[in-house]
């Protein structure tokens, strides 16, 4: 035990002193992501801000009528003069919006004629076309509406049918499970992708990245027992995993919420129980991922063998994150609970979404893990005194 | 002290077969430095690696003090220092701290480990670079560096893997002196060299492998009777089969293998 701290505070040491590997392993995710949704946020409120004070142009063969529908002033048009093609002349962007009118049409009354048919050309391939043509339907529905107001008025008849039935919306969910719900798929998945990213920087470089500068030997060639070796090399992984993992998932929460402000409420998702729960799953996925890092990096030849052999894991890994994310094709409780790695990111999911805290699950899926990263670190022992993986004997 | 029996190694298998070590058997004897001396490819570093339990033999047993090397691994590595021409040094630790590292890995006290550094440190020479980050260091403070993480815990017996690999002759120097000092104290050493000068001037025992075998072993005035040459540079030629003679041999055997 003594010797497995021995060796992973020597790591961290190193680490510590290496700014470089610090920064990219933490300031760059920081960096990143308050960067990529600074930038993100900014164009998308200016491309609101842009649509807003754009004055389309329309072409139409009624004027009057285009004319009246935007009368209010709030969306700014201006007509365009005659046209071959309309289709060609929308998607050259000459105009965003062409409105044909068939049938004799001089008074709004006219909408209700039979031969009446008014054709709205938008093209979606550009997003101020498709706005204007939204914002032209639902003109000349509010238009229609207020026409029937008058005519059942002129009747003698209940204009207030027209708002029946009254139609309620009720969502039950709590603010927090709402919140749970957006981020339930999304956290989890996020979590387990950045408790990778130092593994395959740190984390081959003291196995694989070792055996590649020669420096392992050295260690090797002393009493301290290789199981030790193995467990210092995890636990400093799983460290630096976790910090990575906390860091960046952070930083992407706090970049995500600068830039949909309602995200504030994600934190009103956790209660010191659940909370505590997910440490718990990130724990253990932290220690599996590391043993399985440890083991590749001690099976590859080198750092980019190493990063191959681990591609694969990863890619799975994220697959299940988006399934989860998606979908409620597969439920923590069923099998998919018993096996390692997967079964965290349900977990966390059903923790973060369910009103309920399911103990049993949650107990199982971190036995799991630890379970499977205490084989892997017995295999990891095992391999460091192997001469086949220190030296590449063999073949 | 150190004992080889009848010890082979083999690498790979099938086609890729490397019997890097033949049945290979000798004794050092406790407090004698042994040079084990042989050209490039010889079995030199293999030899080393499986006597500090870092390989393990494909056929026959090698004791330290009476320990096995595969089965009492850990404590074989408890009484030996190893040294290898490839190990490296890198990361942003100092000499000093990787003493310290060492020291704490085999339980030595806090003060007693300070105590040894500064005496390494003075006696290697470090003293203008030890605090640095041994990424930093010249191959020579590397090899000095390396010397002081295999000497840290006092071993009896030290294992040197051309020690004075890559050091200019100042350096090298302070490296001999080292080991006269370590053989003056009792300890038992066994270095690996190619180079002549080395052999003559420090060993009490040299033995001469070729191509995994063992050609000859004794004393240098033992070598010189047996081969009946004035030097021990004359005496390995004619023990390896002189120069041309042997490489061309040496490439044919590679290339059917
Ligand atoms: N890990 C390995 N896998 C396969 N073959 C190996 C391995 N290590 C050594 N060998 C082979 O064993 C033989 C002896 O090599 P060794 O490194 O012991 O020689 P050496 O005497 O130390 O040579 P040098 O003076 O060049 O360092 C060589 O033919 C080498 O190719
Ligand atoms: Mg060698």
């Amino acid at each position: 035990m003594k010797d497995i701290i021995t060796v992973l505070k020597k790591e961290l040491r190193n680490v510590l002193k290496d700014r470089r590997t610090l920064f990219m392993l933490f300031g760059v995710p920081v960096i990143m992501f308050l960067l990529i949704f600074n930038v993100m946020g900014e164009a998308m409120k200016s491309q609101e801000k842009k649509l807003e004070e754009t004055v389309y142009k329309v072409y139409t063969n009624h004027a009057a009528f285009v004319e009246n529908v935007f009368r209010d002033g709030m969306t700014k048009i201006e007509l365009v003069d005659g046209t071959d093609s309309i289709e060609n002349d929308l998607r050259d962007k000459r105009f965003d919006l062409a409105v044909v009118v068939e049938g004799q049409m001089d008074r709004l009354s006219d909408l209700f004629k039979d031969e009446t048919e008014i054709s709205i050309y938008s093209f979606s391939g550009s997003m101020a076309s498709e706005r204007i043509a939204r914002v032209f339907s639902s003109s000349v529905n509010l238009i229609r509406d207020q026409q029937l107001r008058l005519f059942l008025t002129e009747a003698e008849l209940d204009a207030g049918l027209l708002d029946k039935p009254v139609i309620k919306s009720i969502n039950i969910a709590t603010e927090k499970e709402q919140a749970g719900a957006t981020f339930g798929g999304l956290l989890p998945y996020l979590l387990v992708i950045y408790l990778f990213t130092a593994s395959f920087s740190v984390g081959f470089d003291v196995t694989a990245g070792e055996k590649e500068r020669q420096t392992l030997t050295i260690l090797l060639a002393n009493r301290v027992s290789r199981s030790s070796i193995a467990w210092g090399k995890i636990l400093y992984l799983m460290l630096m995993n976790i910090l990575s993992a906390a860091i960046s998932v952070v930083a992407f929460l706090f970049g995500f919420s600068s830039m949909i402000p309602q995200t504030g409420s994600m934190f009103t998702i956790f209660t010191p129980g659940s909370a505590a729960l997910l440490f718990l799953i990130v724990i253990s996925l932290a220690v599996l991922i590391a043993a399985f890092i440890t083991v590749i990096g001690i099976f590859a030849r080198s750092v980019k063998e190493a990063s191959a052999y681990s591609l694969p894991i990863y890619v799975v890994t994220i697959l299940f994150g988006i399934l989860g994310l998606q979908s409620e094709i597969f439920q923590s409780q069923g099998v998919i609970r018993y096996i390692p790695l997967i079964n965290g990111i349900f977990t966390m999911k059903d923790l973060i979404t369910q009103p309920r805290l399911d103990y049993v699950t949650v107990a199982i899926t971190v036995v799991i893990n630890l379970a499977a990263a205490a084989l892997l670190a017995f295999l990891a022992a095992k391999m460091f005194s192997d001469e086949r993986f220190v030296f590449r004997t063999g073949n | 002290m150190i004992q080889f029996k009848e010890v082979s190694k083999i690498f790979g298998t099938g086609k890729k077969e490397v019997r890097a070590l033949d049945k290979v058997s000798f004794t050092v004897g406790s407090g004698e430095i042994f040079g084990l001396l042989g050209p490039n490819g010889a079995g030199k570093t293999t030899s080393l690696r499986l006597l500090s339990t870092l390989l393990k033999p494909t056929q026959g047993q090698i004791t330290v003090a009476g320990l096995d090397t595969v089965k009492e691994s850990q404590e074989v590595r408890n009484r030996i220092g190893f040294l290898s021409s490839d190990m490296n040094l890198t990361g942003s630790l100092s000499a000093r701290e990787l003493f310290r590292f060492f020291g704490d890995l085999n339980h030595i006290e806090e003060e007693e480990i300070a105590n040894r550094s500064n005496r390494l440190i003075g006696q290697l020479k470090m003293g203008d670079f030890y605090e640095r980050k041994v990424e930093t260091y010249s191959t020579g403070m590397k090899q000095k560096a390396l010397i002081g993480i295999a000497l840290l815990h006092d071993p009896d017996i030290i294992i040197f893997d051309e020690p004075t690999n890559g050091l200019d002759i100042i350096t090298g120097r302070v490296v001999l002196d080292i080991l006269k000092d370590l053989k003056n104290r009792g300890k038992t050493l066994i270095v690996s060299t190619h180079i002549m000068s080395i052999a003559e001037k420090l060993c009490d025992r040299i033995g001469i492998i070729h191509k995994g075998t063992i050609r000859i072993i004794g004393t240098l005035e033992e070598i010189y009777e047996k081969t009946g040459e004035p030097d021990l540079e004359e005496a390995f030629f004619s023990v390896i089969g002189g120069v041309t003679e042997d490489e061309g041999y040496h490439h044919r055997s590679k290339k059917r293998a």
